[in-house]
């Protein structure tokens, strides 16, 4: 296919990235790994007059470990987490978060905060980022402003973000615990498709078994990602046993509000609202066993 | 027109193209190496795939713009002193192709997962083949070849380390 | 020059070559990149086409003004419809009134019959700026109701596909065999059921592609397209163009994937000719995958009303069905789909009493085409689908069922009702090896753990039938004018004045390694190895030998292309050794050819192919006085093929390979998701000319047919707009979402071809009934059934909601 012609430009900084932004600002988009931007310039569904290409942004690679949090460079790409050290200790979640993305063409280009910023919720991270309470951090004209999780995404495909903004790091907070358990359930028609069905969960369990913390965000069921507040709710301060369980479903169905349920060729809203609370119970499941036994392999488990 | 340069399967390439140039269409019609083919609209073929500094890519969800700099290898560049590289003669000798026409793709994927993990299962190979399609083979002797590489050991990264990103 | 080696003679003819599993010549191209296809094409001077096309299902053109299209920068020339149809006459089709007064040029003129349907060809100086330019080409429409399935469009009073065909129903026959009322009367039980055979395709991975280059000194169109069956299409091609089809210079390069699919892309060779004549440029057109999945051609689309009549020990005693065809919107290869039932109508059993009441119905759709196991897949689908639900009603095991009605190997050759002749096989030896392969008994525990587990499970079984290739008299029983019978294909073989060996065929595969085939038998008959023997790639109208049926479709390579070859290689090799004979003193009988040297049973020296060959071209004063110069062959296999035996009967194929399949299906009750643990197949193609390459075509066919099954669905929404125009939304599967296959093989020889081989390939859509099987047989414990062949996971949550809330 054969994009619309536009005019290109390659950062070299950020602070050229913000400023080439600003100066086009009108009808700008920022490239980052392009598997998103690209397939839709393709098909002409979006074509922008100007793309500045922040590819090269060096300073927004990479991922480091703070006392309170992972921060995540925007531009770092999946296959990059996926193979970074940092995932299988206290983050499992990005971890089995990252392994369902696409495939290896796509997690070898894609990056995390181009994921984000496309503000699709049937796309894996915002979900998760929803679960884990992570923050993000951006840098426009105007300096630098944190965002949540939740409220990152304000409708379909439109972020919190102004047009000469970036996002420029993920930052996911350390877990107070060992316990932690966690687990990302996608259900998708075929391997490596945009999921029909996302359930993001970390819990994190005292030596009794109860939830002290408990994070799930569900995607590509409502338009926009969201966080199952209700779910949290119910697990917060429970041991999750068999009426528990029972329950996560309907409290799952109880997250969307008003909003519109998407439906598509692959899964109509009926059916996507339907399965979701199967999901959910399975992803509870599983992250509420891991925390367990994790908390039991502590030696101050149940 | 943007000035372009870069090195495709070892050698230095410069090119001058419009920004909306697919990488794709730069490597096939610029640069007339037709390995790399267009199956989709969509980029979820891995028709076009090639290796962009040492990983696989789709070379038709890039802009050649995107490229300048960059070290490429298509499967034109694979086989070395005209010997065809182990994962090229497992194809051949596995009947892992039909049409040819997902081969220059597949091959090149396969080469990144072999390269990130010499011991894959076969699920692993499968996972590391799906964003490749085959229409023809039904994928059994493609992993078949793949598999069979790993099993005797005889695979060599046609990427220098230093080339890496 | 004599050599010395010598040999005797039945030592010699262990070379074997027919039979082996050759690694493909082909590949080498392929895997280091270099293979040619269509795509690949730059000519000097070249210039760039893009479609354009008709948003809407239905519509008048009211008006198009191509101003500020023309204005966009790159932009070579515009033509619409209405003017190109003026250099042209209309395509042909089969059918006889009143459809025959559709004029189909392959470009709408003034109304638009189906969303994607071409309105305009766009010529720039490159494919980006042509498609510029299609944005800004300003076309005003009045949009009419379409008609978007066949039940609606047979309705009285529903709009027109072709406001001067009167009815939306072109084709309607129903064919009648032995006595239905009888078989009903002595049923013990009925199985009555509606079933939908859904839309797909076969997809290649390669879209349609078209080059065209017109040499006006010459009146001389060559044409590089991927068209599968260039020979055939040449001559519909001239004739629109109003041209003759040896000024066409016909090249079908290196094929990516075929099915079927790619007989249909001689629309846009006609377009791209007018407009390169026109523009005076050489002309590159290639299909984007969404071009490709809303205009090229779909897979057929069938609503069944069928009942099969079973005695109490399970023998089909009758089967009668109403079969309602969405056709699309125009007639070109149809109604073959809908007519091949005829084929191997009662597929592998003795039943002889069979009603089929067929209705083709346009649509404002897709045109309906050719697309792996054209039409055959879905007879085996609707008996197979009846005998499997009547076993589980009388308590009998799928396979049981099945062994009860088979055609035994001691009734062949058989004639079916409907006029086939099955050429051997054994039906229940192949049944009984897949249950063998998986361990049937396993498999049945193994699903019965997985029931126990919460999941949904179920083994299914189907048989399949693959008969090829076609016979073209059977084209008299859809339109009685139709003049043409049997079928043919051509080959030519060539040893040079050096000794160097060639071959060629008209066949032009796709993928199906016929340079390997022919390379084998050349060898084998001429006593070299396949590496000795260079088999043409493609083809070349001017250089490969052709008939009017050439090409690979409909299975035939392994009967038609296989025994044209052969055929041209025992006459070279017959006229090698009279040479010989000529030369060494010898009788004919007493010498053989072993590795490229003729060889007596006398143990004298030999002599060698290559000095034969110098003999033969060059040293022509010492040739034997009543041989003709030369080695060279040019033959012409006329498979051996009859008239009908009357209007609805007649033996249409040659050879019927066929399969048993059976699957392990696992269903998610949560989400309703499919997933198949075990696949197993066996097929019997007759003896095989290259094993490895039978397998790879058996591969092939478990992909497309469990992809069809679990993934891939053509879905229109109410509109008459493709839903899944892209591979995003059209699912063909992964490698992660598909199986490892368990494949098997027995040979029964054909009992009619030279070498024994049947014509295989397409499969017959045992392993998609199986699985369609397979959810019936999870699904009946709970009292449901699936009238489907596609495994939809929202149907199937649907249907399991209703289980669980009982
Ligand atoms: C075949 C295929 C399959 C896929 N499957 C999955 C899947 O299973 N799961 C999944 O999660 N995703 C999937 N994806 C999507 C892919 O993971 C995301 O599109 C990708 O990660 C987005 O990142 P990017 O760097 O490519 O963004 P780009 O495409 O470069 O950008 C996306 C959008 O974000 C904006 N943007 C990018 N970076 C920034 C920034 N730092 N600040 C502000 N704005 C920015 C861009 O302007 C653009 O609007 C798939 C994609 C493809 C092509
Ligand atoms: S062409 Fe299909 S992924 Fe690139
Ligand atoms: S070999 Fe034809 S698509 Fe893979």
């Amino acid at each position: 296919m054969y994009p619309r012609a536009f005019k290109y430009e390659r950062a070299t900084s950020l602070e050229n990235a913000i400023e080439l932004l600003s100066r086009n600002r009108e009808d700008v988009r920022p490239l980052a790994g392009g598997m998103s931007l690209i397939p839709l310039a393709k098909l002409r569904l979006l074509s922008p007059g100007c793309i500045v290409d922040i590819g090269r942004l060096s300073e927004l690679k990479g991922i480091k470990q703070d006392k309170e949090w992972l921060e995540i460079g925007a531009l770092t790409t999946n296959t990059e987490i996926l193979e970074s050290k940092w995932l299988s200790g206290s983050y499992p979640l990005l971890l089995d978060t990252v392994k369902e993305i696409g495939d290896v063409q796509v997690r070898n280009r894609g990056t995390i905060g181009g994921n984000l910023a496309q503000a699709d919720s049937s796309t894996d991270w915002p979900a998760t980022m929803i679960a884990l309470r992570a923050k993000f951090v951006s840098r426009g004209p105007k300096g630098e402003r944190i965002h949540d999780a939740d409220s990152f995404c304000i409708e379909p495909y439109t972020t919190a973000l102004d047009p000469d903004e970036l996002l420029t790091h993920i930052r996911v907070p350390n877990p107070a615990s060992g316990s932690v358990g966690a687990s990302h359930i996608k259900l998708e028609r075929r391997k490596g498709d945009y999921a029909i069905g996302i359930v993001s969960a970390q819990l994190e369990v005292d030596n009794e078994g109860k939830c002290v913390s408990v994070g799930v965000g569900i995607g590509a069921v409502g338009v926009i990602a969201v966080r199952a507040s209700k779910t949290e709710q119910l697990l917060k301060g429970r041991r999750v046993d068999a009426d528990t369980l029972a329950k996560v479903g309907d409290t799952v169905r109880d997250s969307f509000g008003g909003m519109d349920i998407l439906s598509d060729i692959k899964a109509p809203s009926d059916y996507r609202l339907d399965v979701i609370g199967t999901l959910a119970e399975r992803c509870i499941s599983k992250a509420y066993s891991m925390a367990a036994s994790a908390g039991a392999g502590q030696g101050k488990g149940r | 027109m943007t000035q372009i340069q870069l090195i495709v399967n070892g050698k230095k390439v410069e090119g001058n193209v419009e920004p909306r140039k697919l990488l794709i269409d730069f490597i096939r019609e610029d640069l007339g190496l037709t390995g790399p083919h267009i199956g989709c609209d969509t980029s979820n073929c891995g028709a076009c795939t090639i290796l962009l500094n040492g990983r696989a890519a789709k070379s038709c969800t890039m802009f050649a713009v995107q490229a300048d700099g960059m070290e490429i290898l298509t499967i034109e560049g694979l086989a070395t002193d005209g010997k065809l590289h182990p994962l090229q003669q497992a194809f051949h000798e596995n009947h892992a192709l039909q049409c040819g026409y997902c081969t220059p793709g597949m091959i090149m994927s396969s080469v990144d997962l072999l390269s990130r993990n010499p011991n894959p299962t076969e699920e692993e190979i499968r996972l590391g083949i799906s964003g490749n399609l085959c229409r023809c083979t039904g994928y059994h002797n493609i992993v078949k070849a793949i598999s069979s590489v790993a099993k005797s050991h005889i695979f060599v990264s046609p990427v220098k380390k230093e080339g890496r990103d | 020059m004599a050599s010395s080696v010598t040999m005797h003679k039945e030592e010699a003819r262990t070379a074997g070559w027919i039979g082996k599993r050759y690694p493909r010549k082909e590949d080498i191209r392929f895997i280091t990149g270099n293979g040619l296809f269509a795509a690949d094409i730059k000519l000097p001077n070249m210039a760039y086409v893009a479609i354009a096309r008709s948003p809407y299902a239905s519509a008048k053109i009211v008006r198009i003004d191509k101003k500020r299209a023309l204005a966009v920068p790159g932009v070579v020339g515009i033509f619409t419809g209405a003017e190109i149809v003026e250099e042209l006459d209309p395509l042909p089709n089969l059918l006889p009134s009143p459809y025959d007064r559709v004029r189909d040029f392959g470009i709408a003129v003034d109304r638009v019959r189906y969303a994607g349907e071409p309105i305009a060809v766009i010529v720039a100086e490159s494919t980006y700026a042509a498609w510029d330019a299609m944005e800004q080409l300003d076309v005003d429409y009045e949009e009419l109701p379409p008609v978007l399935t066949a039940m609606t469009g047979a309705k009285d009073g529903s709009p027109l596909v072709h406001e001067n065909v009167p009815t939306n129903v072109v084709w309607h026959r129903k064919f009648t065999y032995g006595d239905l009322d009888e078989a009903f009367r002595n049923a013990h039980i009925v199985v009555s059921k509606k079933l939908k055979w859904h839309r797909f395709t076969s997809a290649p991975l390669e879209p349609n592609v078209v080059v065209v280059d017109y040499d006006a000194r010459h009146g001389i169109y060559t044409v590089w397209s991927n068209n599968q069956r260039p020979a055939f299409n040449q001559a519909a091609v001239a004739k629109s163009l109003r041209t003759q089809a040896n000024l066409l210079h016909f090249i079908s390069p290196d094929i990516g994937g075929g099915f079927g699919i790619k007989n249909e892309n001689y629309p846009y060779i006609i377009l791209l000719a007018v407009a390169a004549r026109w523009v005076r440029r050489p002309l590159r057109w290639v299909e984007t995958r969404t071009e490709h999945m809303i205009a090229s051609a779909h897979g057929s689309e069938i609503n069944y009303e069928a009942e099969m009549a079973l005695s109490k020990d399970g023998r089909i005693l009758g089967l009668r069905a109403k079969a309602f065809h969405d056709e699309g919107a125009y007639m070109r290869r149809e109604p073959i789909a809908a007519f091949n039932f005829i084929r191997h109508a009662t597929m592998t059993y003795t039943f002889r009493n069979l009603e089929m009441d067929i209705y083709a119905i346009v649509t404002n759709k897709c045109p309906v085409g050719p697309n792996r196991s054209y039409g055959k897949m879905q007879q085996g689908f609707l008996v197979e689908r009846l005998l499997d639900i009547g076993a589980r009603k009388l308590g009998l095991d799928p396979i049981e069922i099945r062994m009860r009605n088979f055609v035994s190997s001691t009734q062949m050759p058989y004639e079916t009702p409907t006029g086939a002749m099955l050429d051997g096989g054994e039906y229940a030896k192949a049944i009984s090896k897949v249950a063998e392969n998986l361990q049937y008994g396993e498999l049945i525990k193994e699903r019965d753990r997985l029931r126990k587990s919460g999941m949904l499970a179920g083994v299914g079984v189907s048989m399949g039938m693959d008969a090829c290739p076609i016979n073209f008299s059977s084209n008299r029983l859809i339109n009685p004018k139709s003049t043409a019978s049997g079928e043919s294909e051509a080959a030519w073989v060539k040893i040079d004045e050096d000794g160097n060996i060639s071959a060629a065929v008209g066949t032009s595969p796709q993928g199906h390694g016929h340079e390997t085939a022919v390379s084998q038998i050349v060898a084998e008959v001429l006593g070299v190895s396949p590496d000795d023997v260079y088999t043409l790639p493609a083809f070349d109208s001017w250089t490969h030998p052709s008939t009017p049926h050439s090409g690979t479709y409909a299975s035939r390579f392994a009967i038609a292309g296989a025994s044209a070859v052969n055929g041209a290689a025992v006459r070279v090799r017959e006229k090698v050794l009279r040479i010989a004979a000529h030369v060494m003193g010898e009788s004919e009988s007493n010498l053989d050819i072993v590795n490229g040297v003729v060889v007596s049973v006398k143990a004298k020296p030999g002599v060698s192919l290559k000095e034969i060959a110098r003999l033969a071209w060059k040293d022509l004063a010492n040739l034997p006085e009543k041989e003709e110069p030369g080695l060279y062959v040019n033959l012409v296999y006329k498979t051996p093929f009859k008239l009908p035996i009357d209007d609805q009967r007649g033996n249409f194929s040659l050879t019927y390979s066929y399969s048993a399949s059976m699957v392990l299906l696992e269903i998610d009750p949560g989400t309703g998701m499919s997933k198949i643990r075990r696949v197993g197949i066996v097929e019997d193609s007759g003896n095989q000319i290259n094993p490895m390459i039978v397998e790879g075509q058996i591969h092939g066919q478990l992909g497309h047919q469990l992809g069809a099954a679990l993934y891939e669905d053509l879905v229109y929404d109410e509109n008459g707009q493709l839903l899944t125009s892209t591979f995003k939304d059209y699912l063909a599967p992964t490698a992660s979402d598909l199986p490892s296959y368990e494949t098997g093989s027995i040979v029964t020889p054909s009992l009619f071809t030279p070498l024994g081989t049947r014509g295989m390939g397409e499969g017959g859509g045992a392993p998609l009934i199986a699985c369609a099987n397979a959810l019936d047989d999870a699904l009946t414990p709970h009292g449901m059934e699936f009238d489907g062949s596609y495994l939809s996971p929202v149907k199937i949550r649907n249907i399991v909601k209703t289980i669980t809330k009982k």
